[in-house]
């Protein structure tokens, strides 16, 4: 008589502390088979399936709809032979809504009725209140943060800008951020694509020179990491998300020109998998194609600097490099130093590329090179002159 | 369970051999003589108490032991132990504080296991283990006896009459030796005793002999004519053998005239035998030293002990799971269940108490007719708390698996020494060569009316002694479900404390809507009642504080929309926070329960460890315990002095709207 067999979303596979029952694909109480399709569960960036581990009745621990936290029991399956004497499924039916006190004269006063509350769940007056409609805007619950006076309709965040708020509020706890900008100047070296895949080449080494900036500080010691996964972001209209490159140092930039290529693709497809977000030990931003000069990029838990790509105010002119930095285990001066090195690698490098010059887009400032990767045609253009990609003539 | 590890090297002098009899003193007295030589070039640290001159009590006792017998003795033990062993290579190596020692240099001069011999360092409180070692003995129909050594300072202690009168009713093979040298360490015995020796024991209904060490081929015989009887009878005995310590009681000075000592140097036997047979003991004299010095050099070549550094628990992930449990039983029905499957299933379980017996069934009637089903394995004892806990531990080291009842958990006090100083430091002192897997259950709480020293909550004198486990359980998860794992992995002296006031509640079930029950997935789980929404403060409590806690979070939510979330261990020591913090970091106050004192409590320990663990994070914690004195009798002064829904409501209340 074996134990039963308790199933709970796995921490490997998710980045998230919670996820959200999104449909169960089998009846409380049945039989399953082992590796059958249970349960779809929802995490902020992906649909995860959970396979049942063992043969067996599967009993549900959590209903369609709850957020559970990664690692809690969802359901349990209990094989050949086990008689659970004393621990029974949760019963369908939960109890009915519990009113306080000053809830129920509410209920009373205004004509609502208990039952209409959701089972199980805990009822206050304003509960009342907001059912009945009488929930005025002069008395929401967030009254202190709004603006006096001025009419305001509140609309729920969607998750992930949650999870994503969660995240960098934690950071800001967790770092003592500071920043330095340098101006780097650069004709050759076109913006987009293949400038930023140029940074992360440049910078993933150059971190082997500046270790502190590839870490982690924790309660007063710096954790160095013995990889680089430089982490990009990219936010073109499916939200915003950091892919990794992992080993960053050790690809040649091609491969990660390629590598970015095919994480835009899937993300554009809405298929990047969740496991392309683990594991970055330092974050590149790039602003420069929305016309941003300074920006400052907020460092994320678990890293201890993010770069961030800026544009001057003509195209194919200045690049603005910032350096967020968490002064707890850095200064200014290796920051300046960080950024003073790299201009120095990505001007040897811009020297060779001026050296094949070529058309680029006068809206994105791609190059046609960038463009040919992305399977983009390049089109003259009169107004404005030059070359106009087809992407930005389609309004993107 | 006990392991022989020297029963290879036992090597009794034999009884019928003189001079292997005297050899064997002249060892015991060159090893003691050279300990106080070692004191003296500052090569030993600490103290002992040596045996010279009473060196043949322990010889004539040894040279009749069979391989099955154990030895209980005190801190004047090496004379017991090298009697029995001749190990002078680990006994040296022990009291040197060496890992080659022969409890790896834990236990010292007064805290020895090897061999089938024990001591310990507490006068008296080795008489019930022992008594407890030889009913093992008893319940195992073997021929294998105890023999348990005590001075004449030890008749001052309590818990010797405890004992005599315990084995004598039922009939243990425990042959008590006791030394009498007219001196407990500076006191003589003129001062301190009263009434005879004899008649102690022989009014508890045992024989008793009495004997001398200086004539030591007639306290031989004697002896030997003692322990065949009680080998044979199965009944206990008493012997008094009157000698004299002819060095101090340790190492200070002297303060007994000198005229007494020079006479007794001069009837000392090893003394007489040198003036009678010089060359025989000589040669004798001169084989010991040298085997002490062997035995010296090797320990000082050998390592000192050192202690590997215990594990601090990493955290572990937690796993939450609704607790629903079918059936309308009481927690006291689901607790008699336990103990019968743990009878039923295993025949070394013991169950011992006052009044447990049926018909009466325990004064709780916990045990009901187990003492019809299981009649050698369930009885009633004497009222002795002491005893009780103590015959348990011998019972435990002997691979058996006692459950005492203590009436009342007021009462545990009784047994303080036994559970602090015996239970649960001897898998420690003696480097692992034994366990004692000992429960101890017993109702603690008020609400009653029972008065000051029938309603307390003494639970938190008993927390935090290292080598021992403290659990509490509740209604809102089975008892039994506890219990199984408690009886199932059982490795270490365990305290149950149940509630007189749970007895009668149903277990399972929860609050009313809204609220439901869940546990965390393990042995001893931690439960916890919770709504869906964040929790605005954690009470955290235990036992029986849990329908008082309950009744608070109700009301809470009903009157002042209030939502409170309660997590409730079920092991308070060793305690895991990981529940409690988890439930910290979402309302971010901690408002901590228990019916005992507040000073040094269960609360401070959990206020002081969330602190440390939680890196600066910004909770609001308090304490709520019982008012600083007695409980009173009075019913509504005795409700008003110990936390009840009402207080938790307004600590509650005033925590949350203070912020």
């Amino acid at each position: 008589m074996t134990d039963p067999i308790l199933v709970s979303i796995p921490r490997g596979s998710v980045n998230d502390d919670s996820a959200k029952i999104l449909a169960w694909k089998v009846a409380s109480g049945t039989h399953v088979e082992k590796d059958q399709l249970v349960c779809d569960v929802e995490t902020s960036k992906a649909v995860l399936e959970i396979y049942a581990p063992e043969t067996g009745v599967l009993v549900y621990t959590a209903t369609e709809g709850d957020e559970v936290p990664v690692g809690t029991t969802i359901c349990t399956i209990f094989c050949e032979g086990y008689a659970p004497a004393h621990l029974v499924p949760p019963p369908g039916d939960i109890g009915s809504a519990r009113l306080s006190a000053a809830a129920r004269a509410a209920a009373t006063e205004l004509g609502v009725d208990c039952s209409s509350f959701a089972p199980g769940s805990l009822v206050r007056r304003e509960d009342v209140l907001r059912k009945a409609g009488k929930l005025t805007p002069e008395v929401p619950e967030s009254a202190e943060f709004a603006a006096r006076g001025v009419p305001v309709r509140w609309e729920d965040l969607p998750r992930h800008k949650l999870i994503e708020g969660r995240i960098l509020q934690r950071g800001r706890q967790l770092a003592v951020q500071s920043s330095v900008t340098s101006i780097f100047r650069t004709e050759a070296v076109s913006s987009g694509l293949g400038l930023q895949s140029l940074i992360v080449y440049e910078a993933a080494r150059l971190l082997h020179k500046y270790p502190k900036f590839n870490a982690v500080h924790d309660r007063g010691r710096i954790g160095l990491y013995e990889r680089v996964n430089v982490g990009w972001a990219l936010d073109a209209g499916q939200g915003l998300v950091v892919p990794v490159i992992p080993d960053s140092d050790r690809k040649t930039l091609p491969e990660i020109s390629s590598a970015m290529e095919t994480q835009l693709e899937a993300y554009l497809e809405s298929r990047l998998s969740p496991a392309e977000y683990l594991g970055a030990t330092f974050t590149v931003t790039d602003l420069s194609s929305s016309g941003v000069s300074f920006f400052h990029p907020l460092i994320t838990p678990g890293q201890s600097a993010i770069l961030g790509i800026g544009s001057g105010p003509e195209p194919g002119g200045e690049v603005y490099l910032t350096l967020a930095f968490d002064h707890q285990v850095a200064e200014g001066k290796s920051a300046a130093d960080f950024l003073h090195d790299l201009m120095e690698r990505l001007e040897s490098q811009a020297d060779l590329a001026s050296k094949k010059a070529g058309a680029y887009c006068a809206l994105c400032h791609r190059d046609s090179l960038t463009l040919q990767l992305s399977k983009v045609a390049l089109l003259k253009s009169e107004v404005p002159p030059g070359y106009v990609c087809s992407l930005c003539v389609a309004g993107w | 369970m006990i392991v022989d590890v020297r029963a290879t090297g036992l090597s009794t002098a034999r009884r019928d051999d003189r001079s292997a009899l005297f050899a064997r003193a002249f060892l015991i007295r060159a090893f003691e003589q050279r300990l106080l030589k070692l004191f003296a070039e500052d090569k030993l640290f600490g103290t002992v108490h040596t045996c010279i001159g009473q060196e043949f009590s322990g010889i004539a006792v040894a040279a009749h032991l069979e391989p099955g017998d154990r030895i209980f003795s005190n801190h004047r033990c090496h004379g017991h132990y090298l009697a029995r062993t001749g190990d002078a290579d680990g006994l040296m190596a022990e009291i040197m504080g060496r890992t080659s020692g022969i409890c790896g240099g834990r236990g010292g001069s007064q805290h020895i296991c090897a061999g089938g011999v024990f001591s310990n360092g507490i006068q008296g409180g080795i008489m019930p283990v022992a008594a407890g070692l030889a009913l093992a003995q008893q319940l195992a129909a073997t021929r294998s006896i105890v023999v348990a050594f005590i001075g004449d300072g030890t008749l001052g202690e309590g818990v010797l009459y405890e004992t005599l009168n315990l084995v004598s009713k039922w009939k243990i093979p425990l042959v008590t030796v006791l030394e009498n040298n007219g001196y407990s360490q500076s006191t003589s015995s003129a001062q301190t005793l009263a009434g005879d020796i004899i008649l102690r024991p022989e009014s508890f209904g045992l024989r008793a002999y009495r004997g001398n060490t200086w004539d030591p081929e007639a306290l031989v015989s004697l002896v030997g004519d003692v322990i065949g009887r009680v080998r044979d009878e199965r009944s206990p005995a008493f012997v008094c053998i009157d000698t004299y310590r002819l060095m101090a009681h340790s190492r200070g000075d002297d303060d007994r005239p000198e005229s007494e000592r020079r006479h007794h140097w001069e009837i000392d036997p090893l003394s007489r035998f040198a003036a009678d047979h010089p060359d025989e003991a000589a040669s004798m004299q001169s084989a010991a030293e040298t085997e002490v010095s062997r035995a010296v050099d090797k320990a000082l070549a050998a390592e000192f002990s050192s202690i590997p550094p215990h594990e601090i628990p990493c955290s572990r992930e937690l796993i939450w799971q609704r607790t629903v449990i079918d059936g309308q039983e009481r927690v006291g029905a689901r607790i008699y269940k336990s103990l019968r499957a743990h009878l039923e299933n295993d025949t070394r379980a013991f169950l011992l108490g006052e009044d447990i017996e049926a018909p009466y069934g325990g004064a709780f009637k916990i045990t009901r007719e187990l003492s019809s089903l299981f009649p050698t394995r369930v009885r009633n004892t004497p009222v002795s708390e002491a005893a009780i806990v103590g015959v348990a531990t011998g019972l435990a080291m002997a691979g058996f698996h006692p459950v005492c009842e203590i009436m009342f958990g007021d009462f545990l006090a009784l047994a303080a020494d036994q559970i602090i100083n015996h239970a649960a430091k001897f898998q420690w002192i003696y480097n692992g060569q034994v366990q004692v897997p000992l429960v101890i259950r017993t109702p603690m709480g008020g609400r009653r009316g029972y008065g000051p020293t029938h309603s307390q909550s003494l639970e938190k004198h008993f927390l935090g002694i290292p080598g021992t486990r403290v659990l509490a359980l509740h209604h809102r998860y089975d008892p039994c479900l506890v219990y199984q794992r408690v009886f199932a992995t059982i490795d270490r002296p365990t305290i149950v404390i149940e509630n007189k006031a749970l007895y009668g509640e149903t277990i399972g079930g929860c609050p009313s809507a809204g609220f439901w029950c869940e546990h965390t997935v393990e042995d001893v789980p931690t439960t916890r009642i919770r709504s869906a929404a964040t929790p605005d403060i954690t009470v955290v409590c235990y036992g029986g504080m849990l329908v008082e806690a309950e009744k608070a979070l109700e009301r809470l939510f009903d009157e002042q929309e209030i939502v409170a979330e309660i997590v409730c261990p079920q092991q308070i020591y060793p305690l895991a926070i990981d529940p409690i913090l988890e439930s910290l970091k979402a309302s971010r106050r901690l408002l901590v329960v228990e019916e005992g004192q507040i000073f040094c409590g269960f609360g401070a320990e959990l206020v002081a460890a969330i602190y440390e663990a939680s890196d600066g994070m910004p909770f609001q914690m308090r304490r709520h315990a019982a008012a600083p004195h007695p409980i009173p009798a009075s019913r509504p002064a005795e409700t008003e002095s110990l936390p009840n829904r009402d207080s938790i409501f307004r600590e509650c209340v005033r925590m949350v709207t203070s912020d």
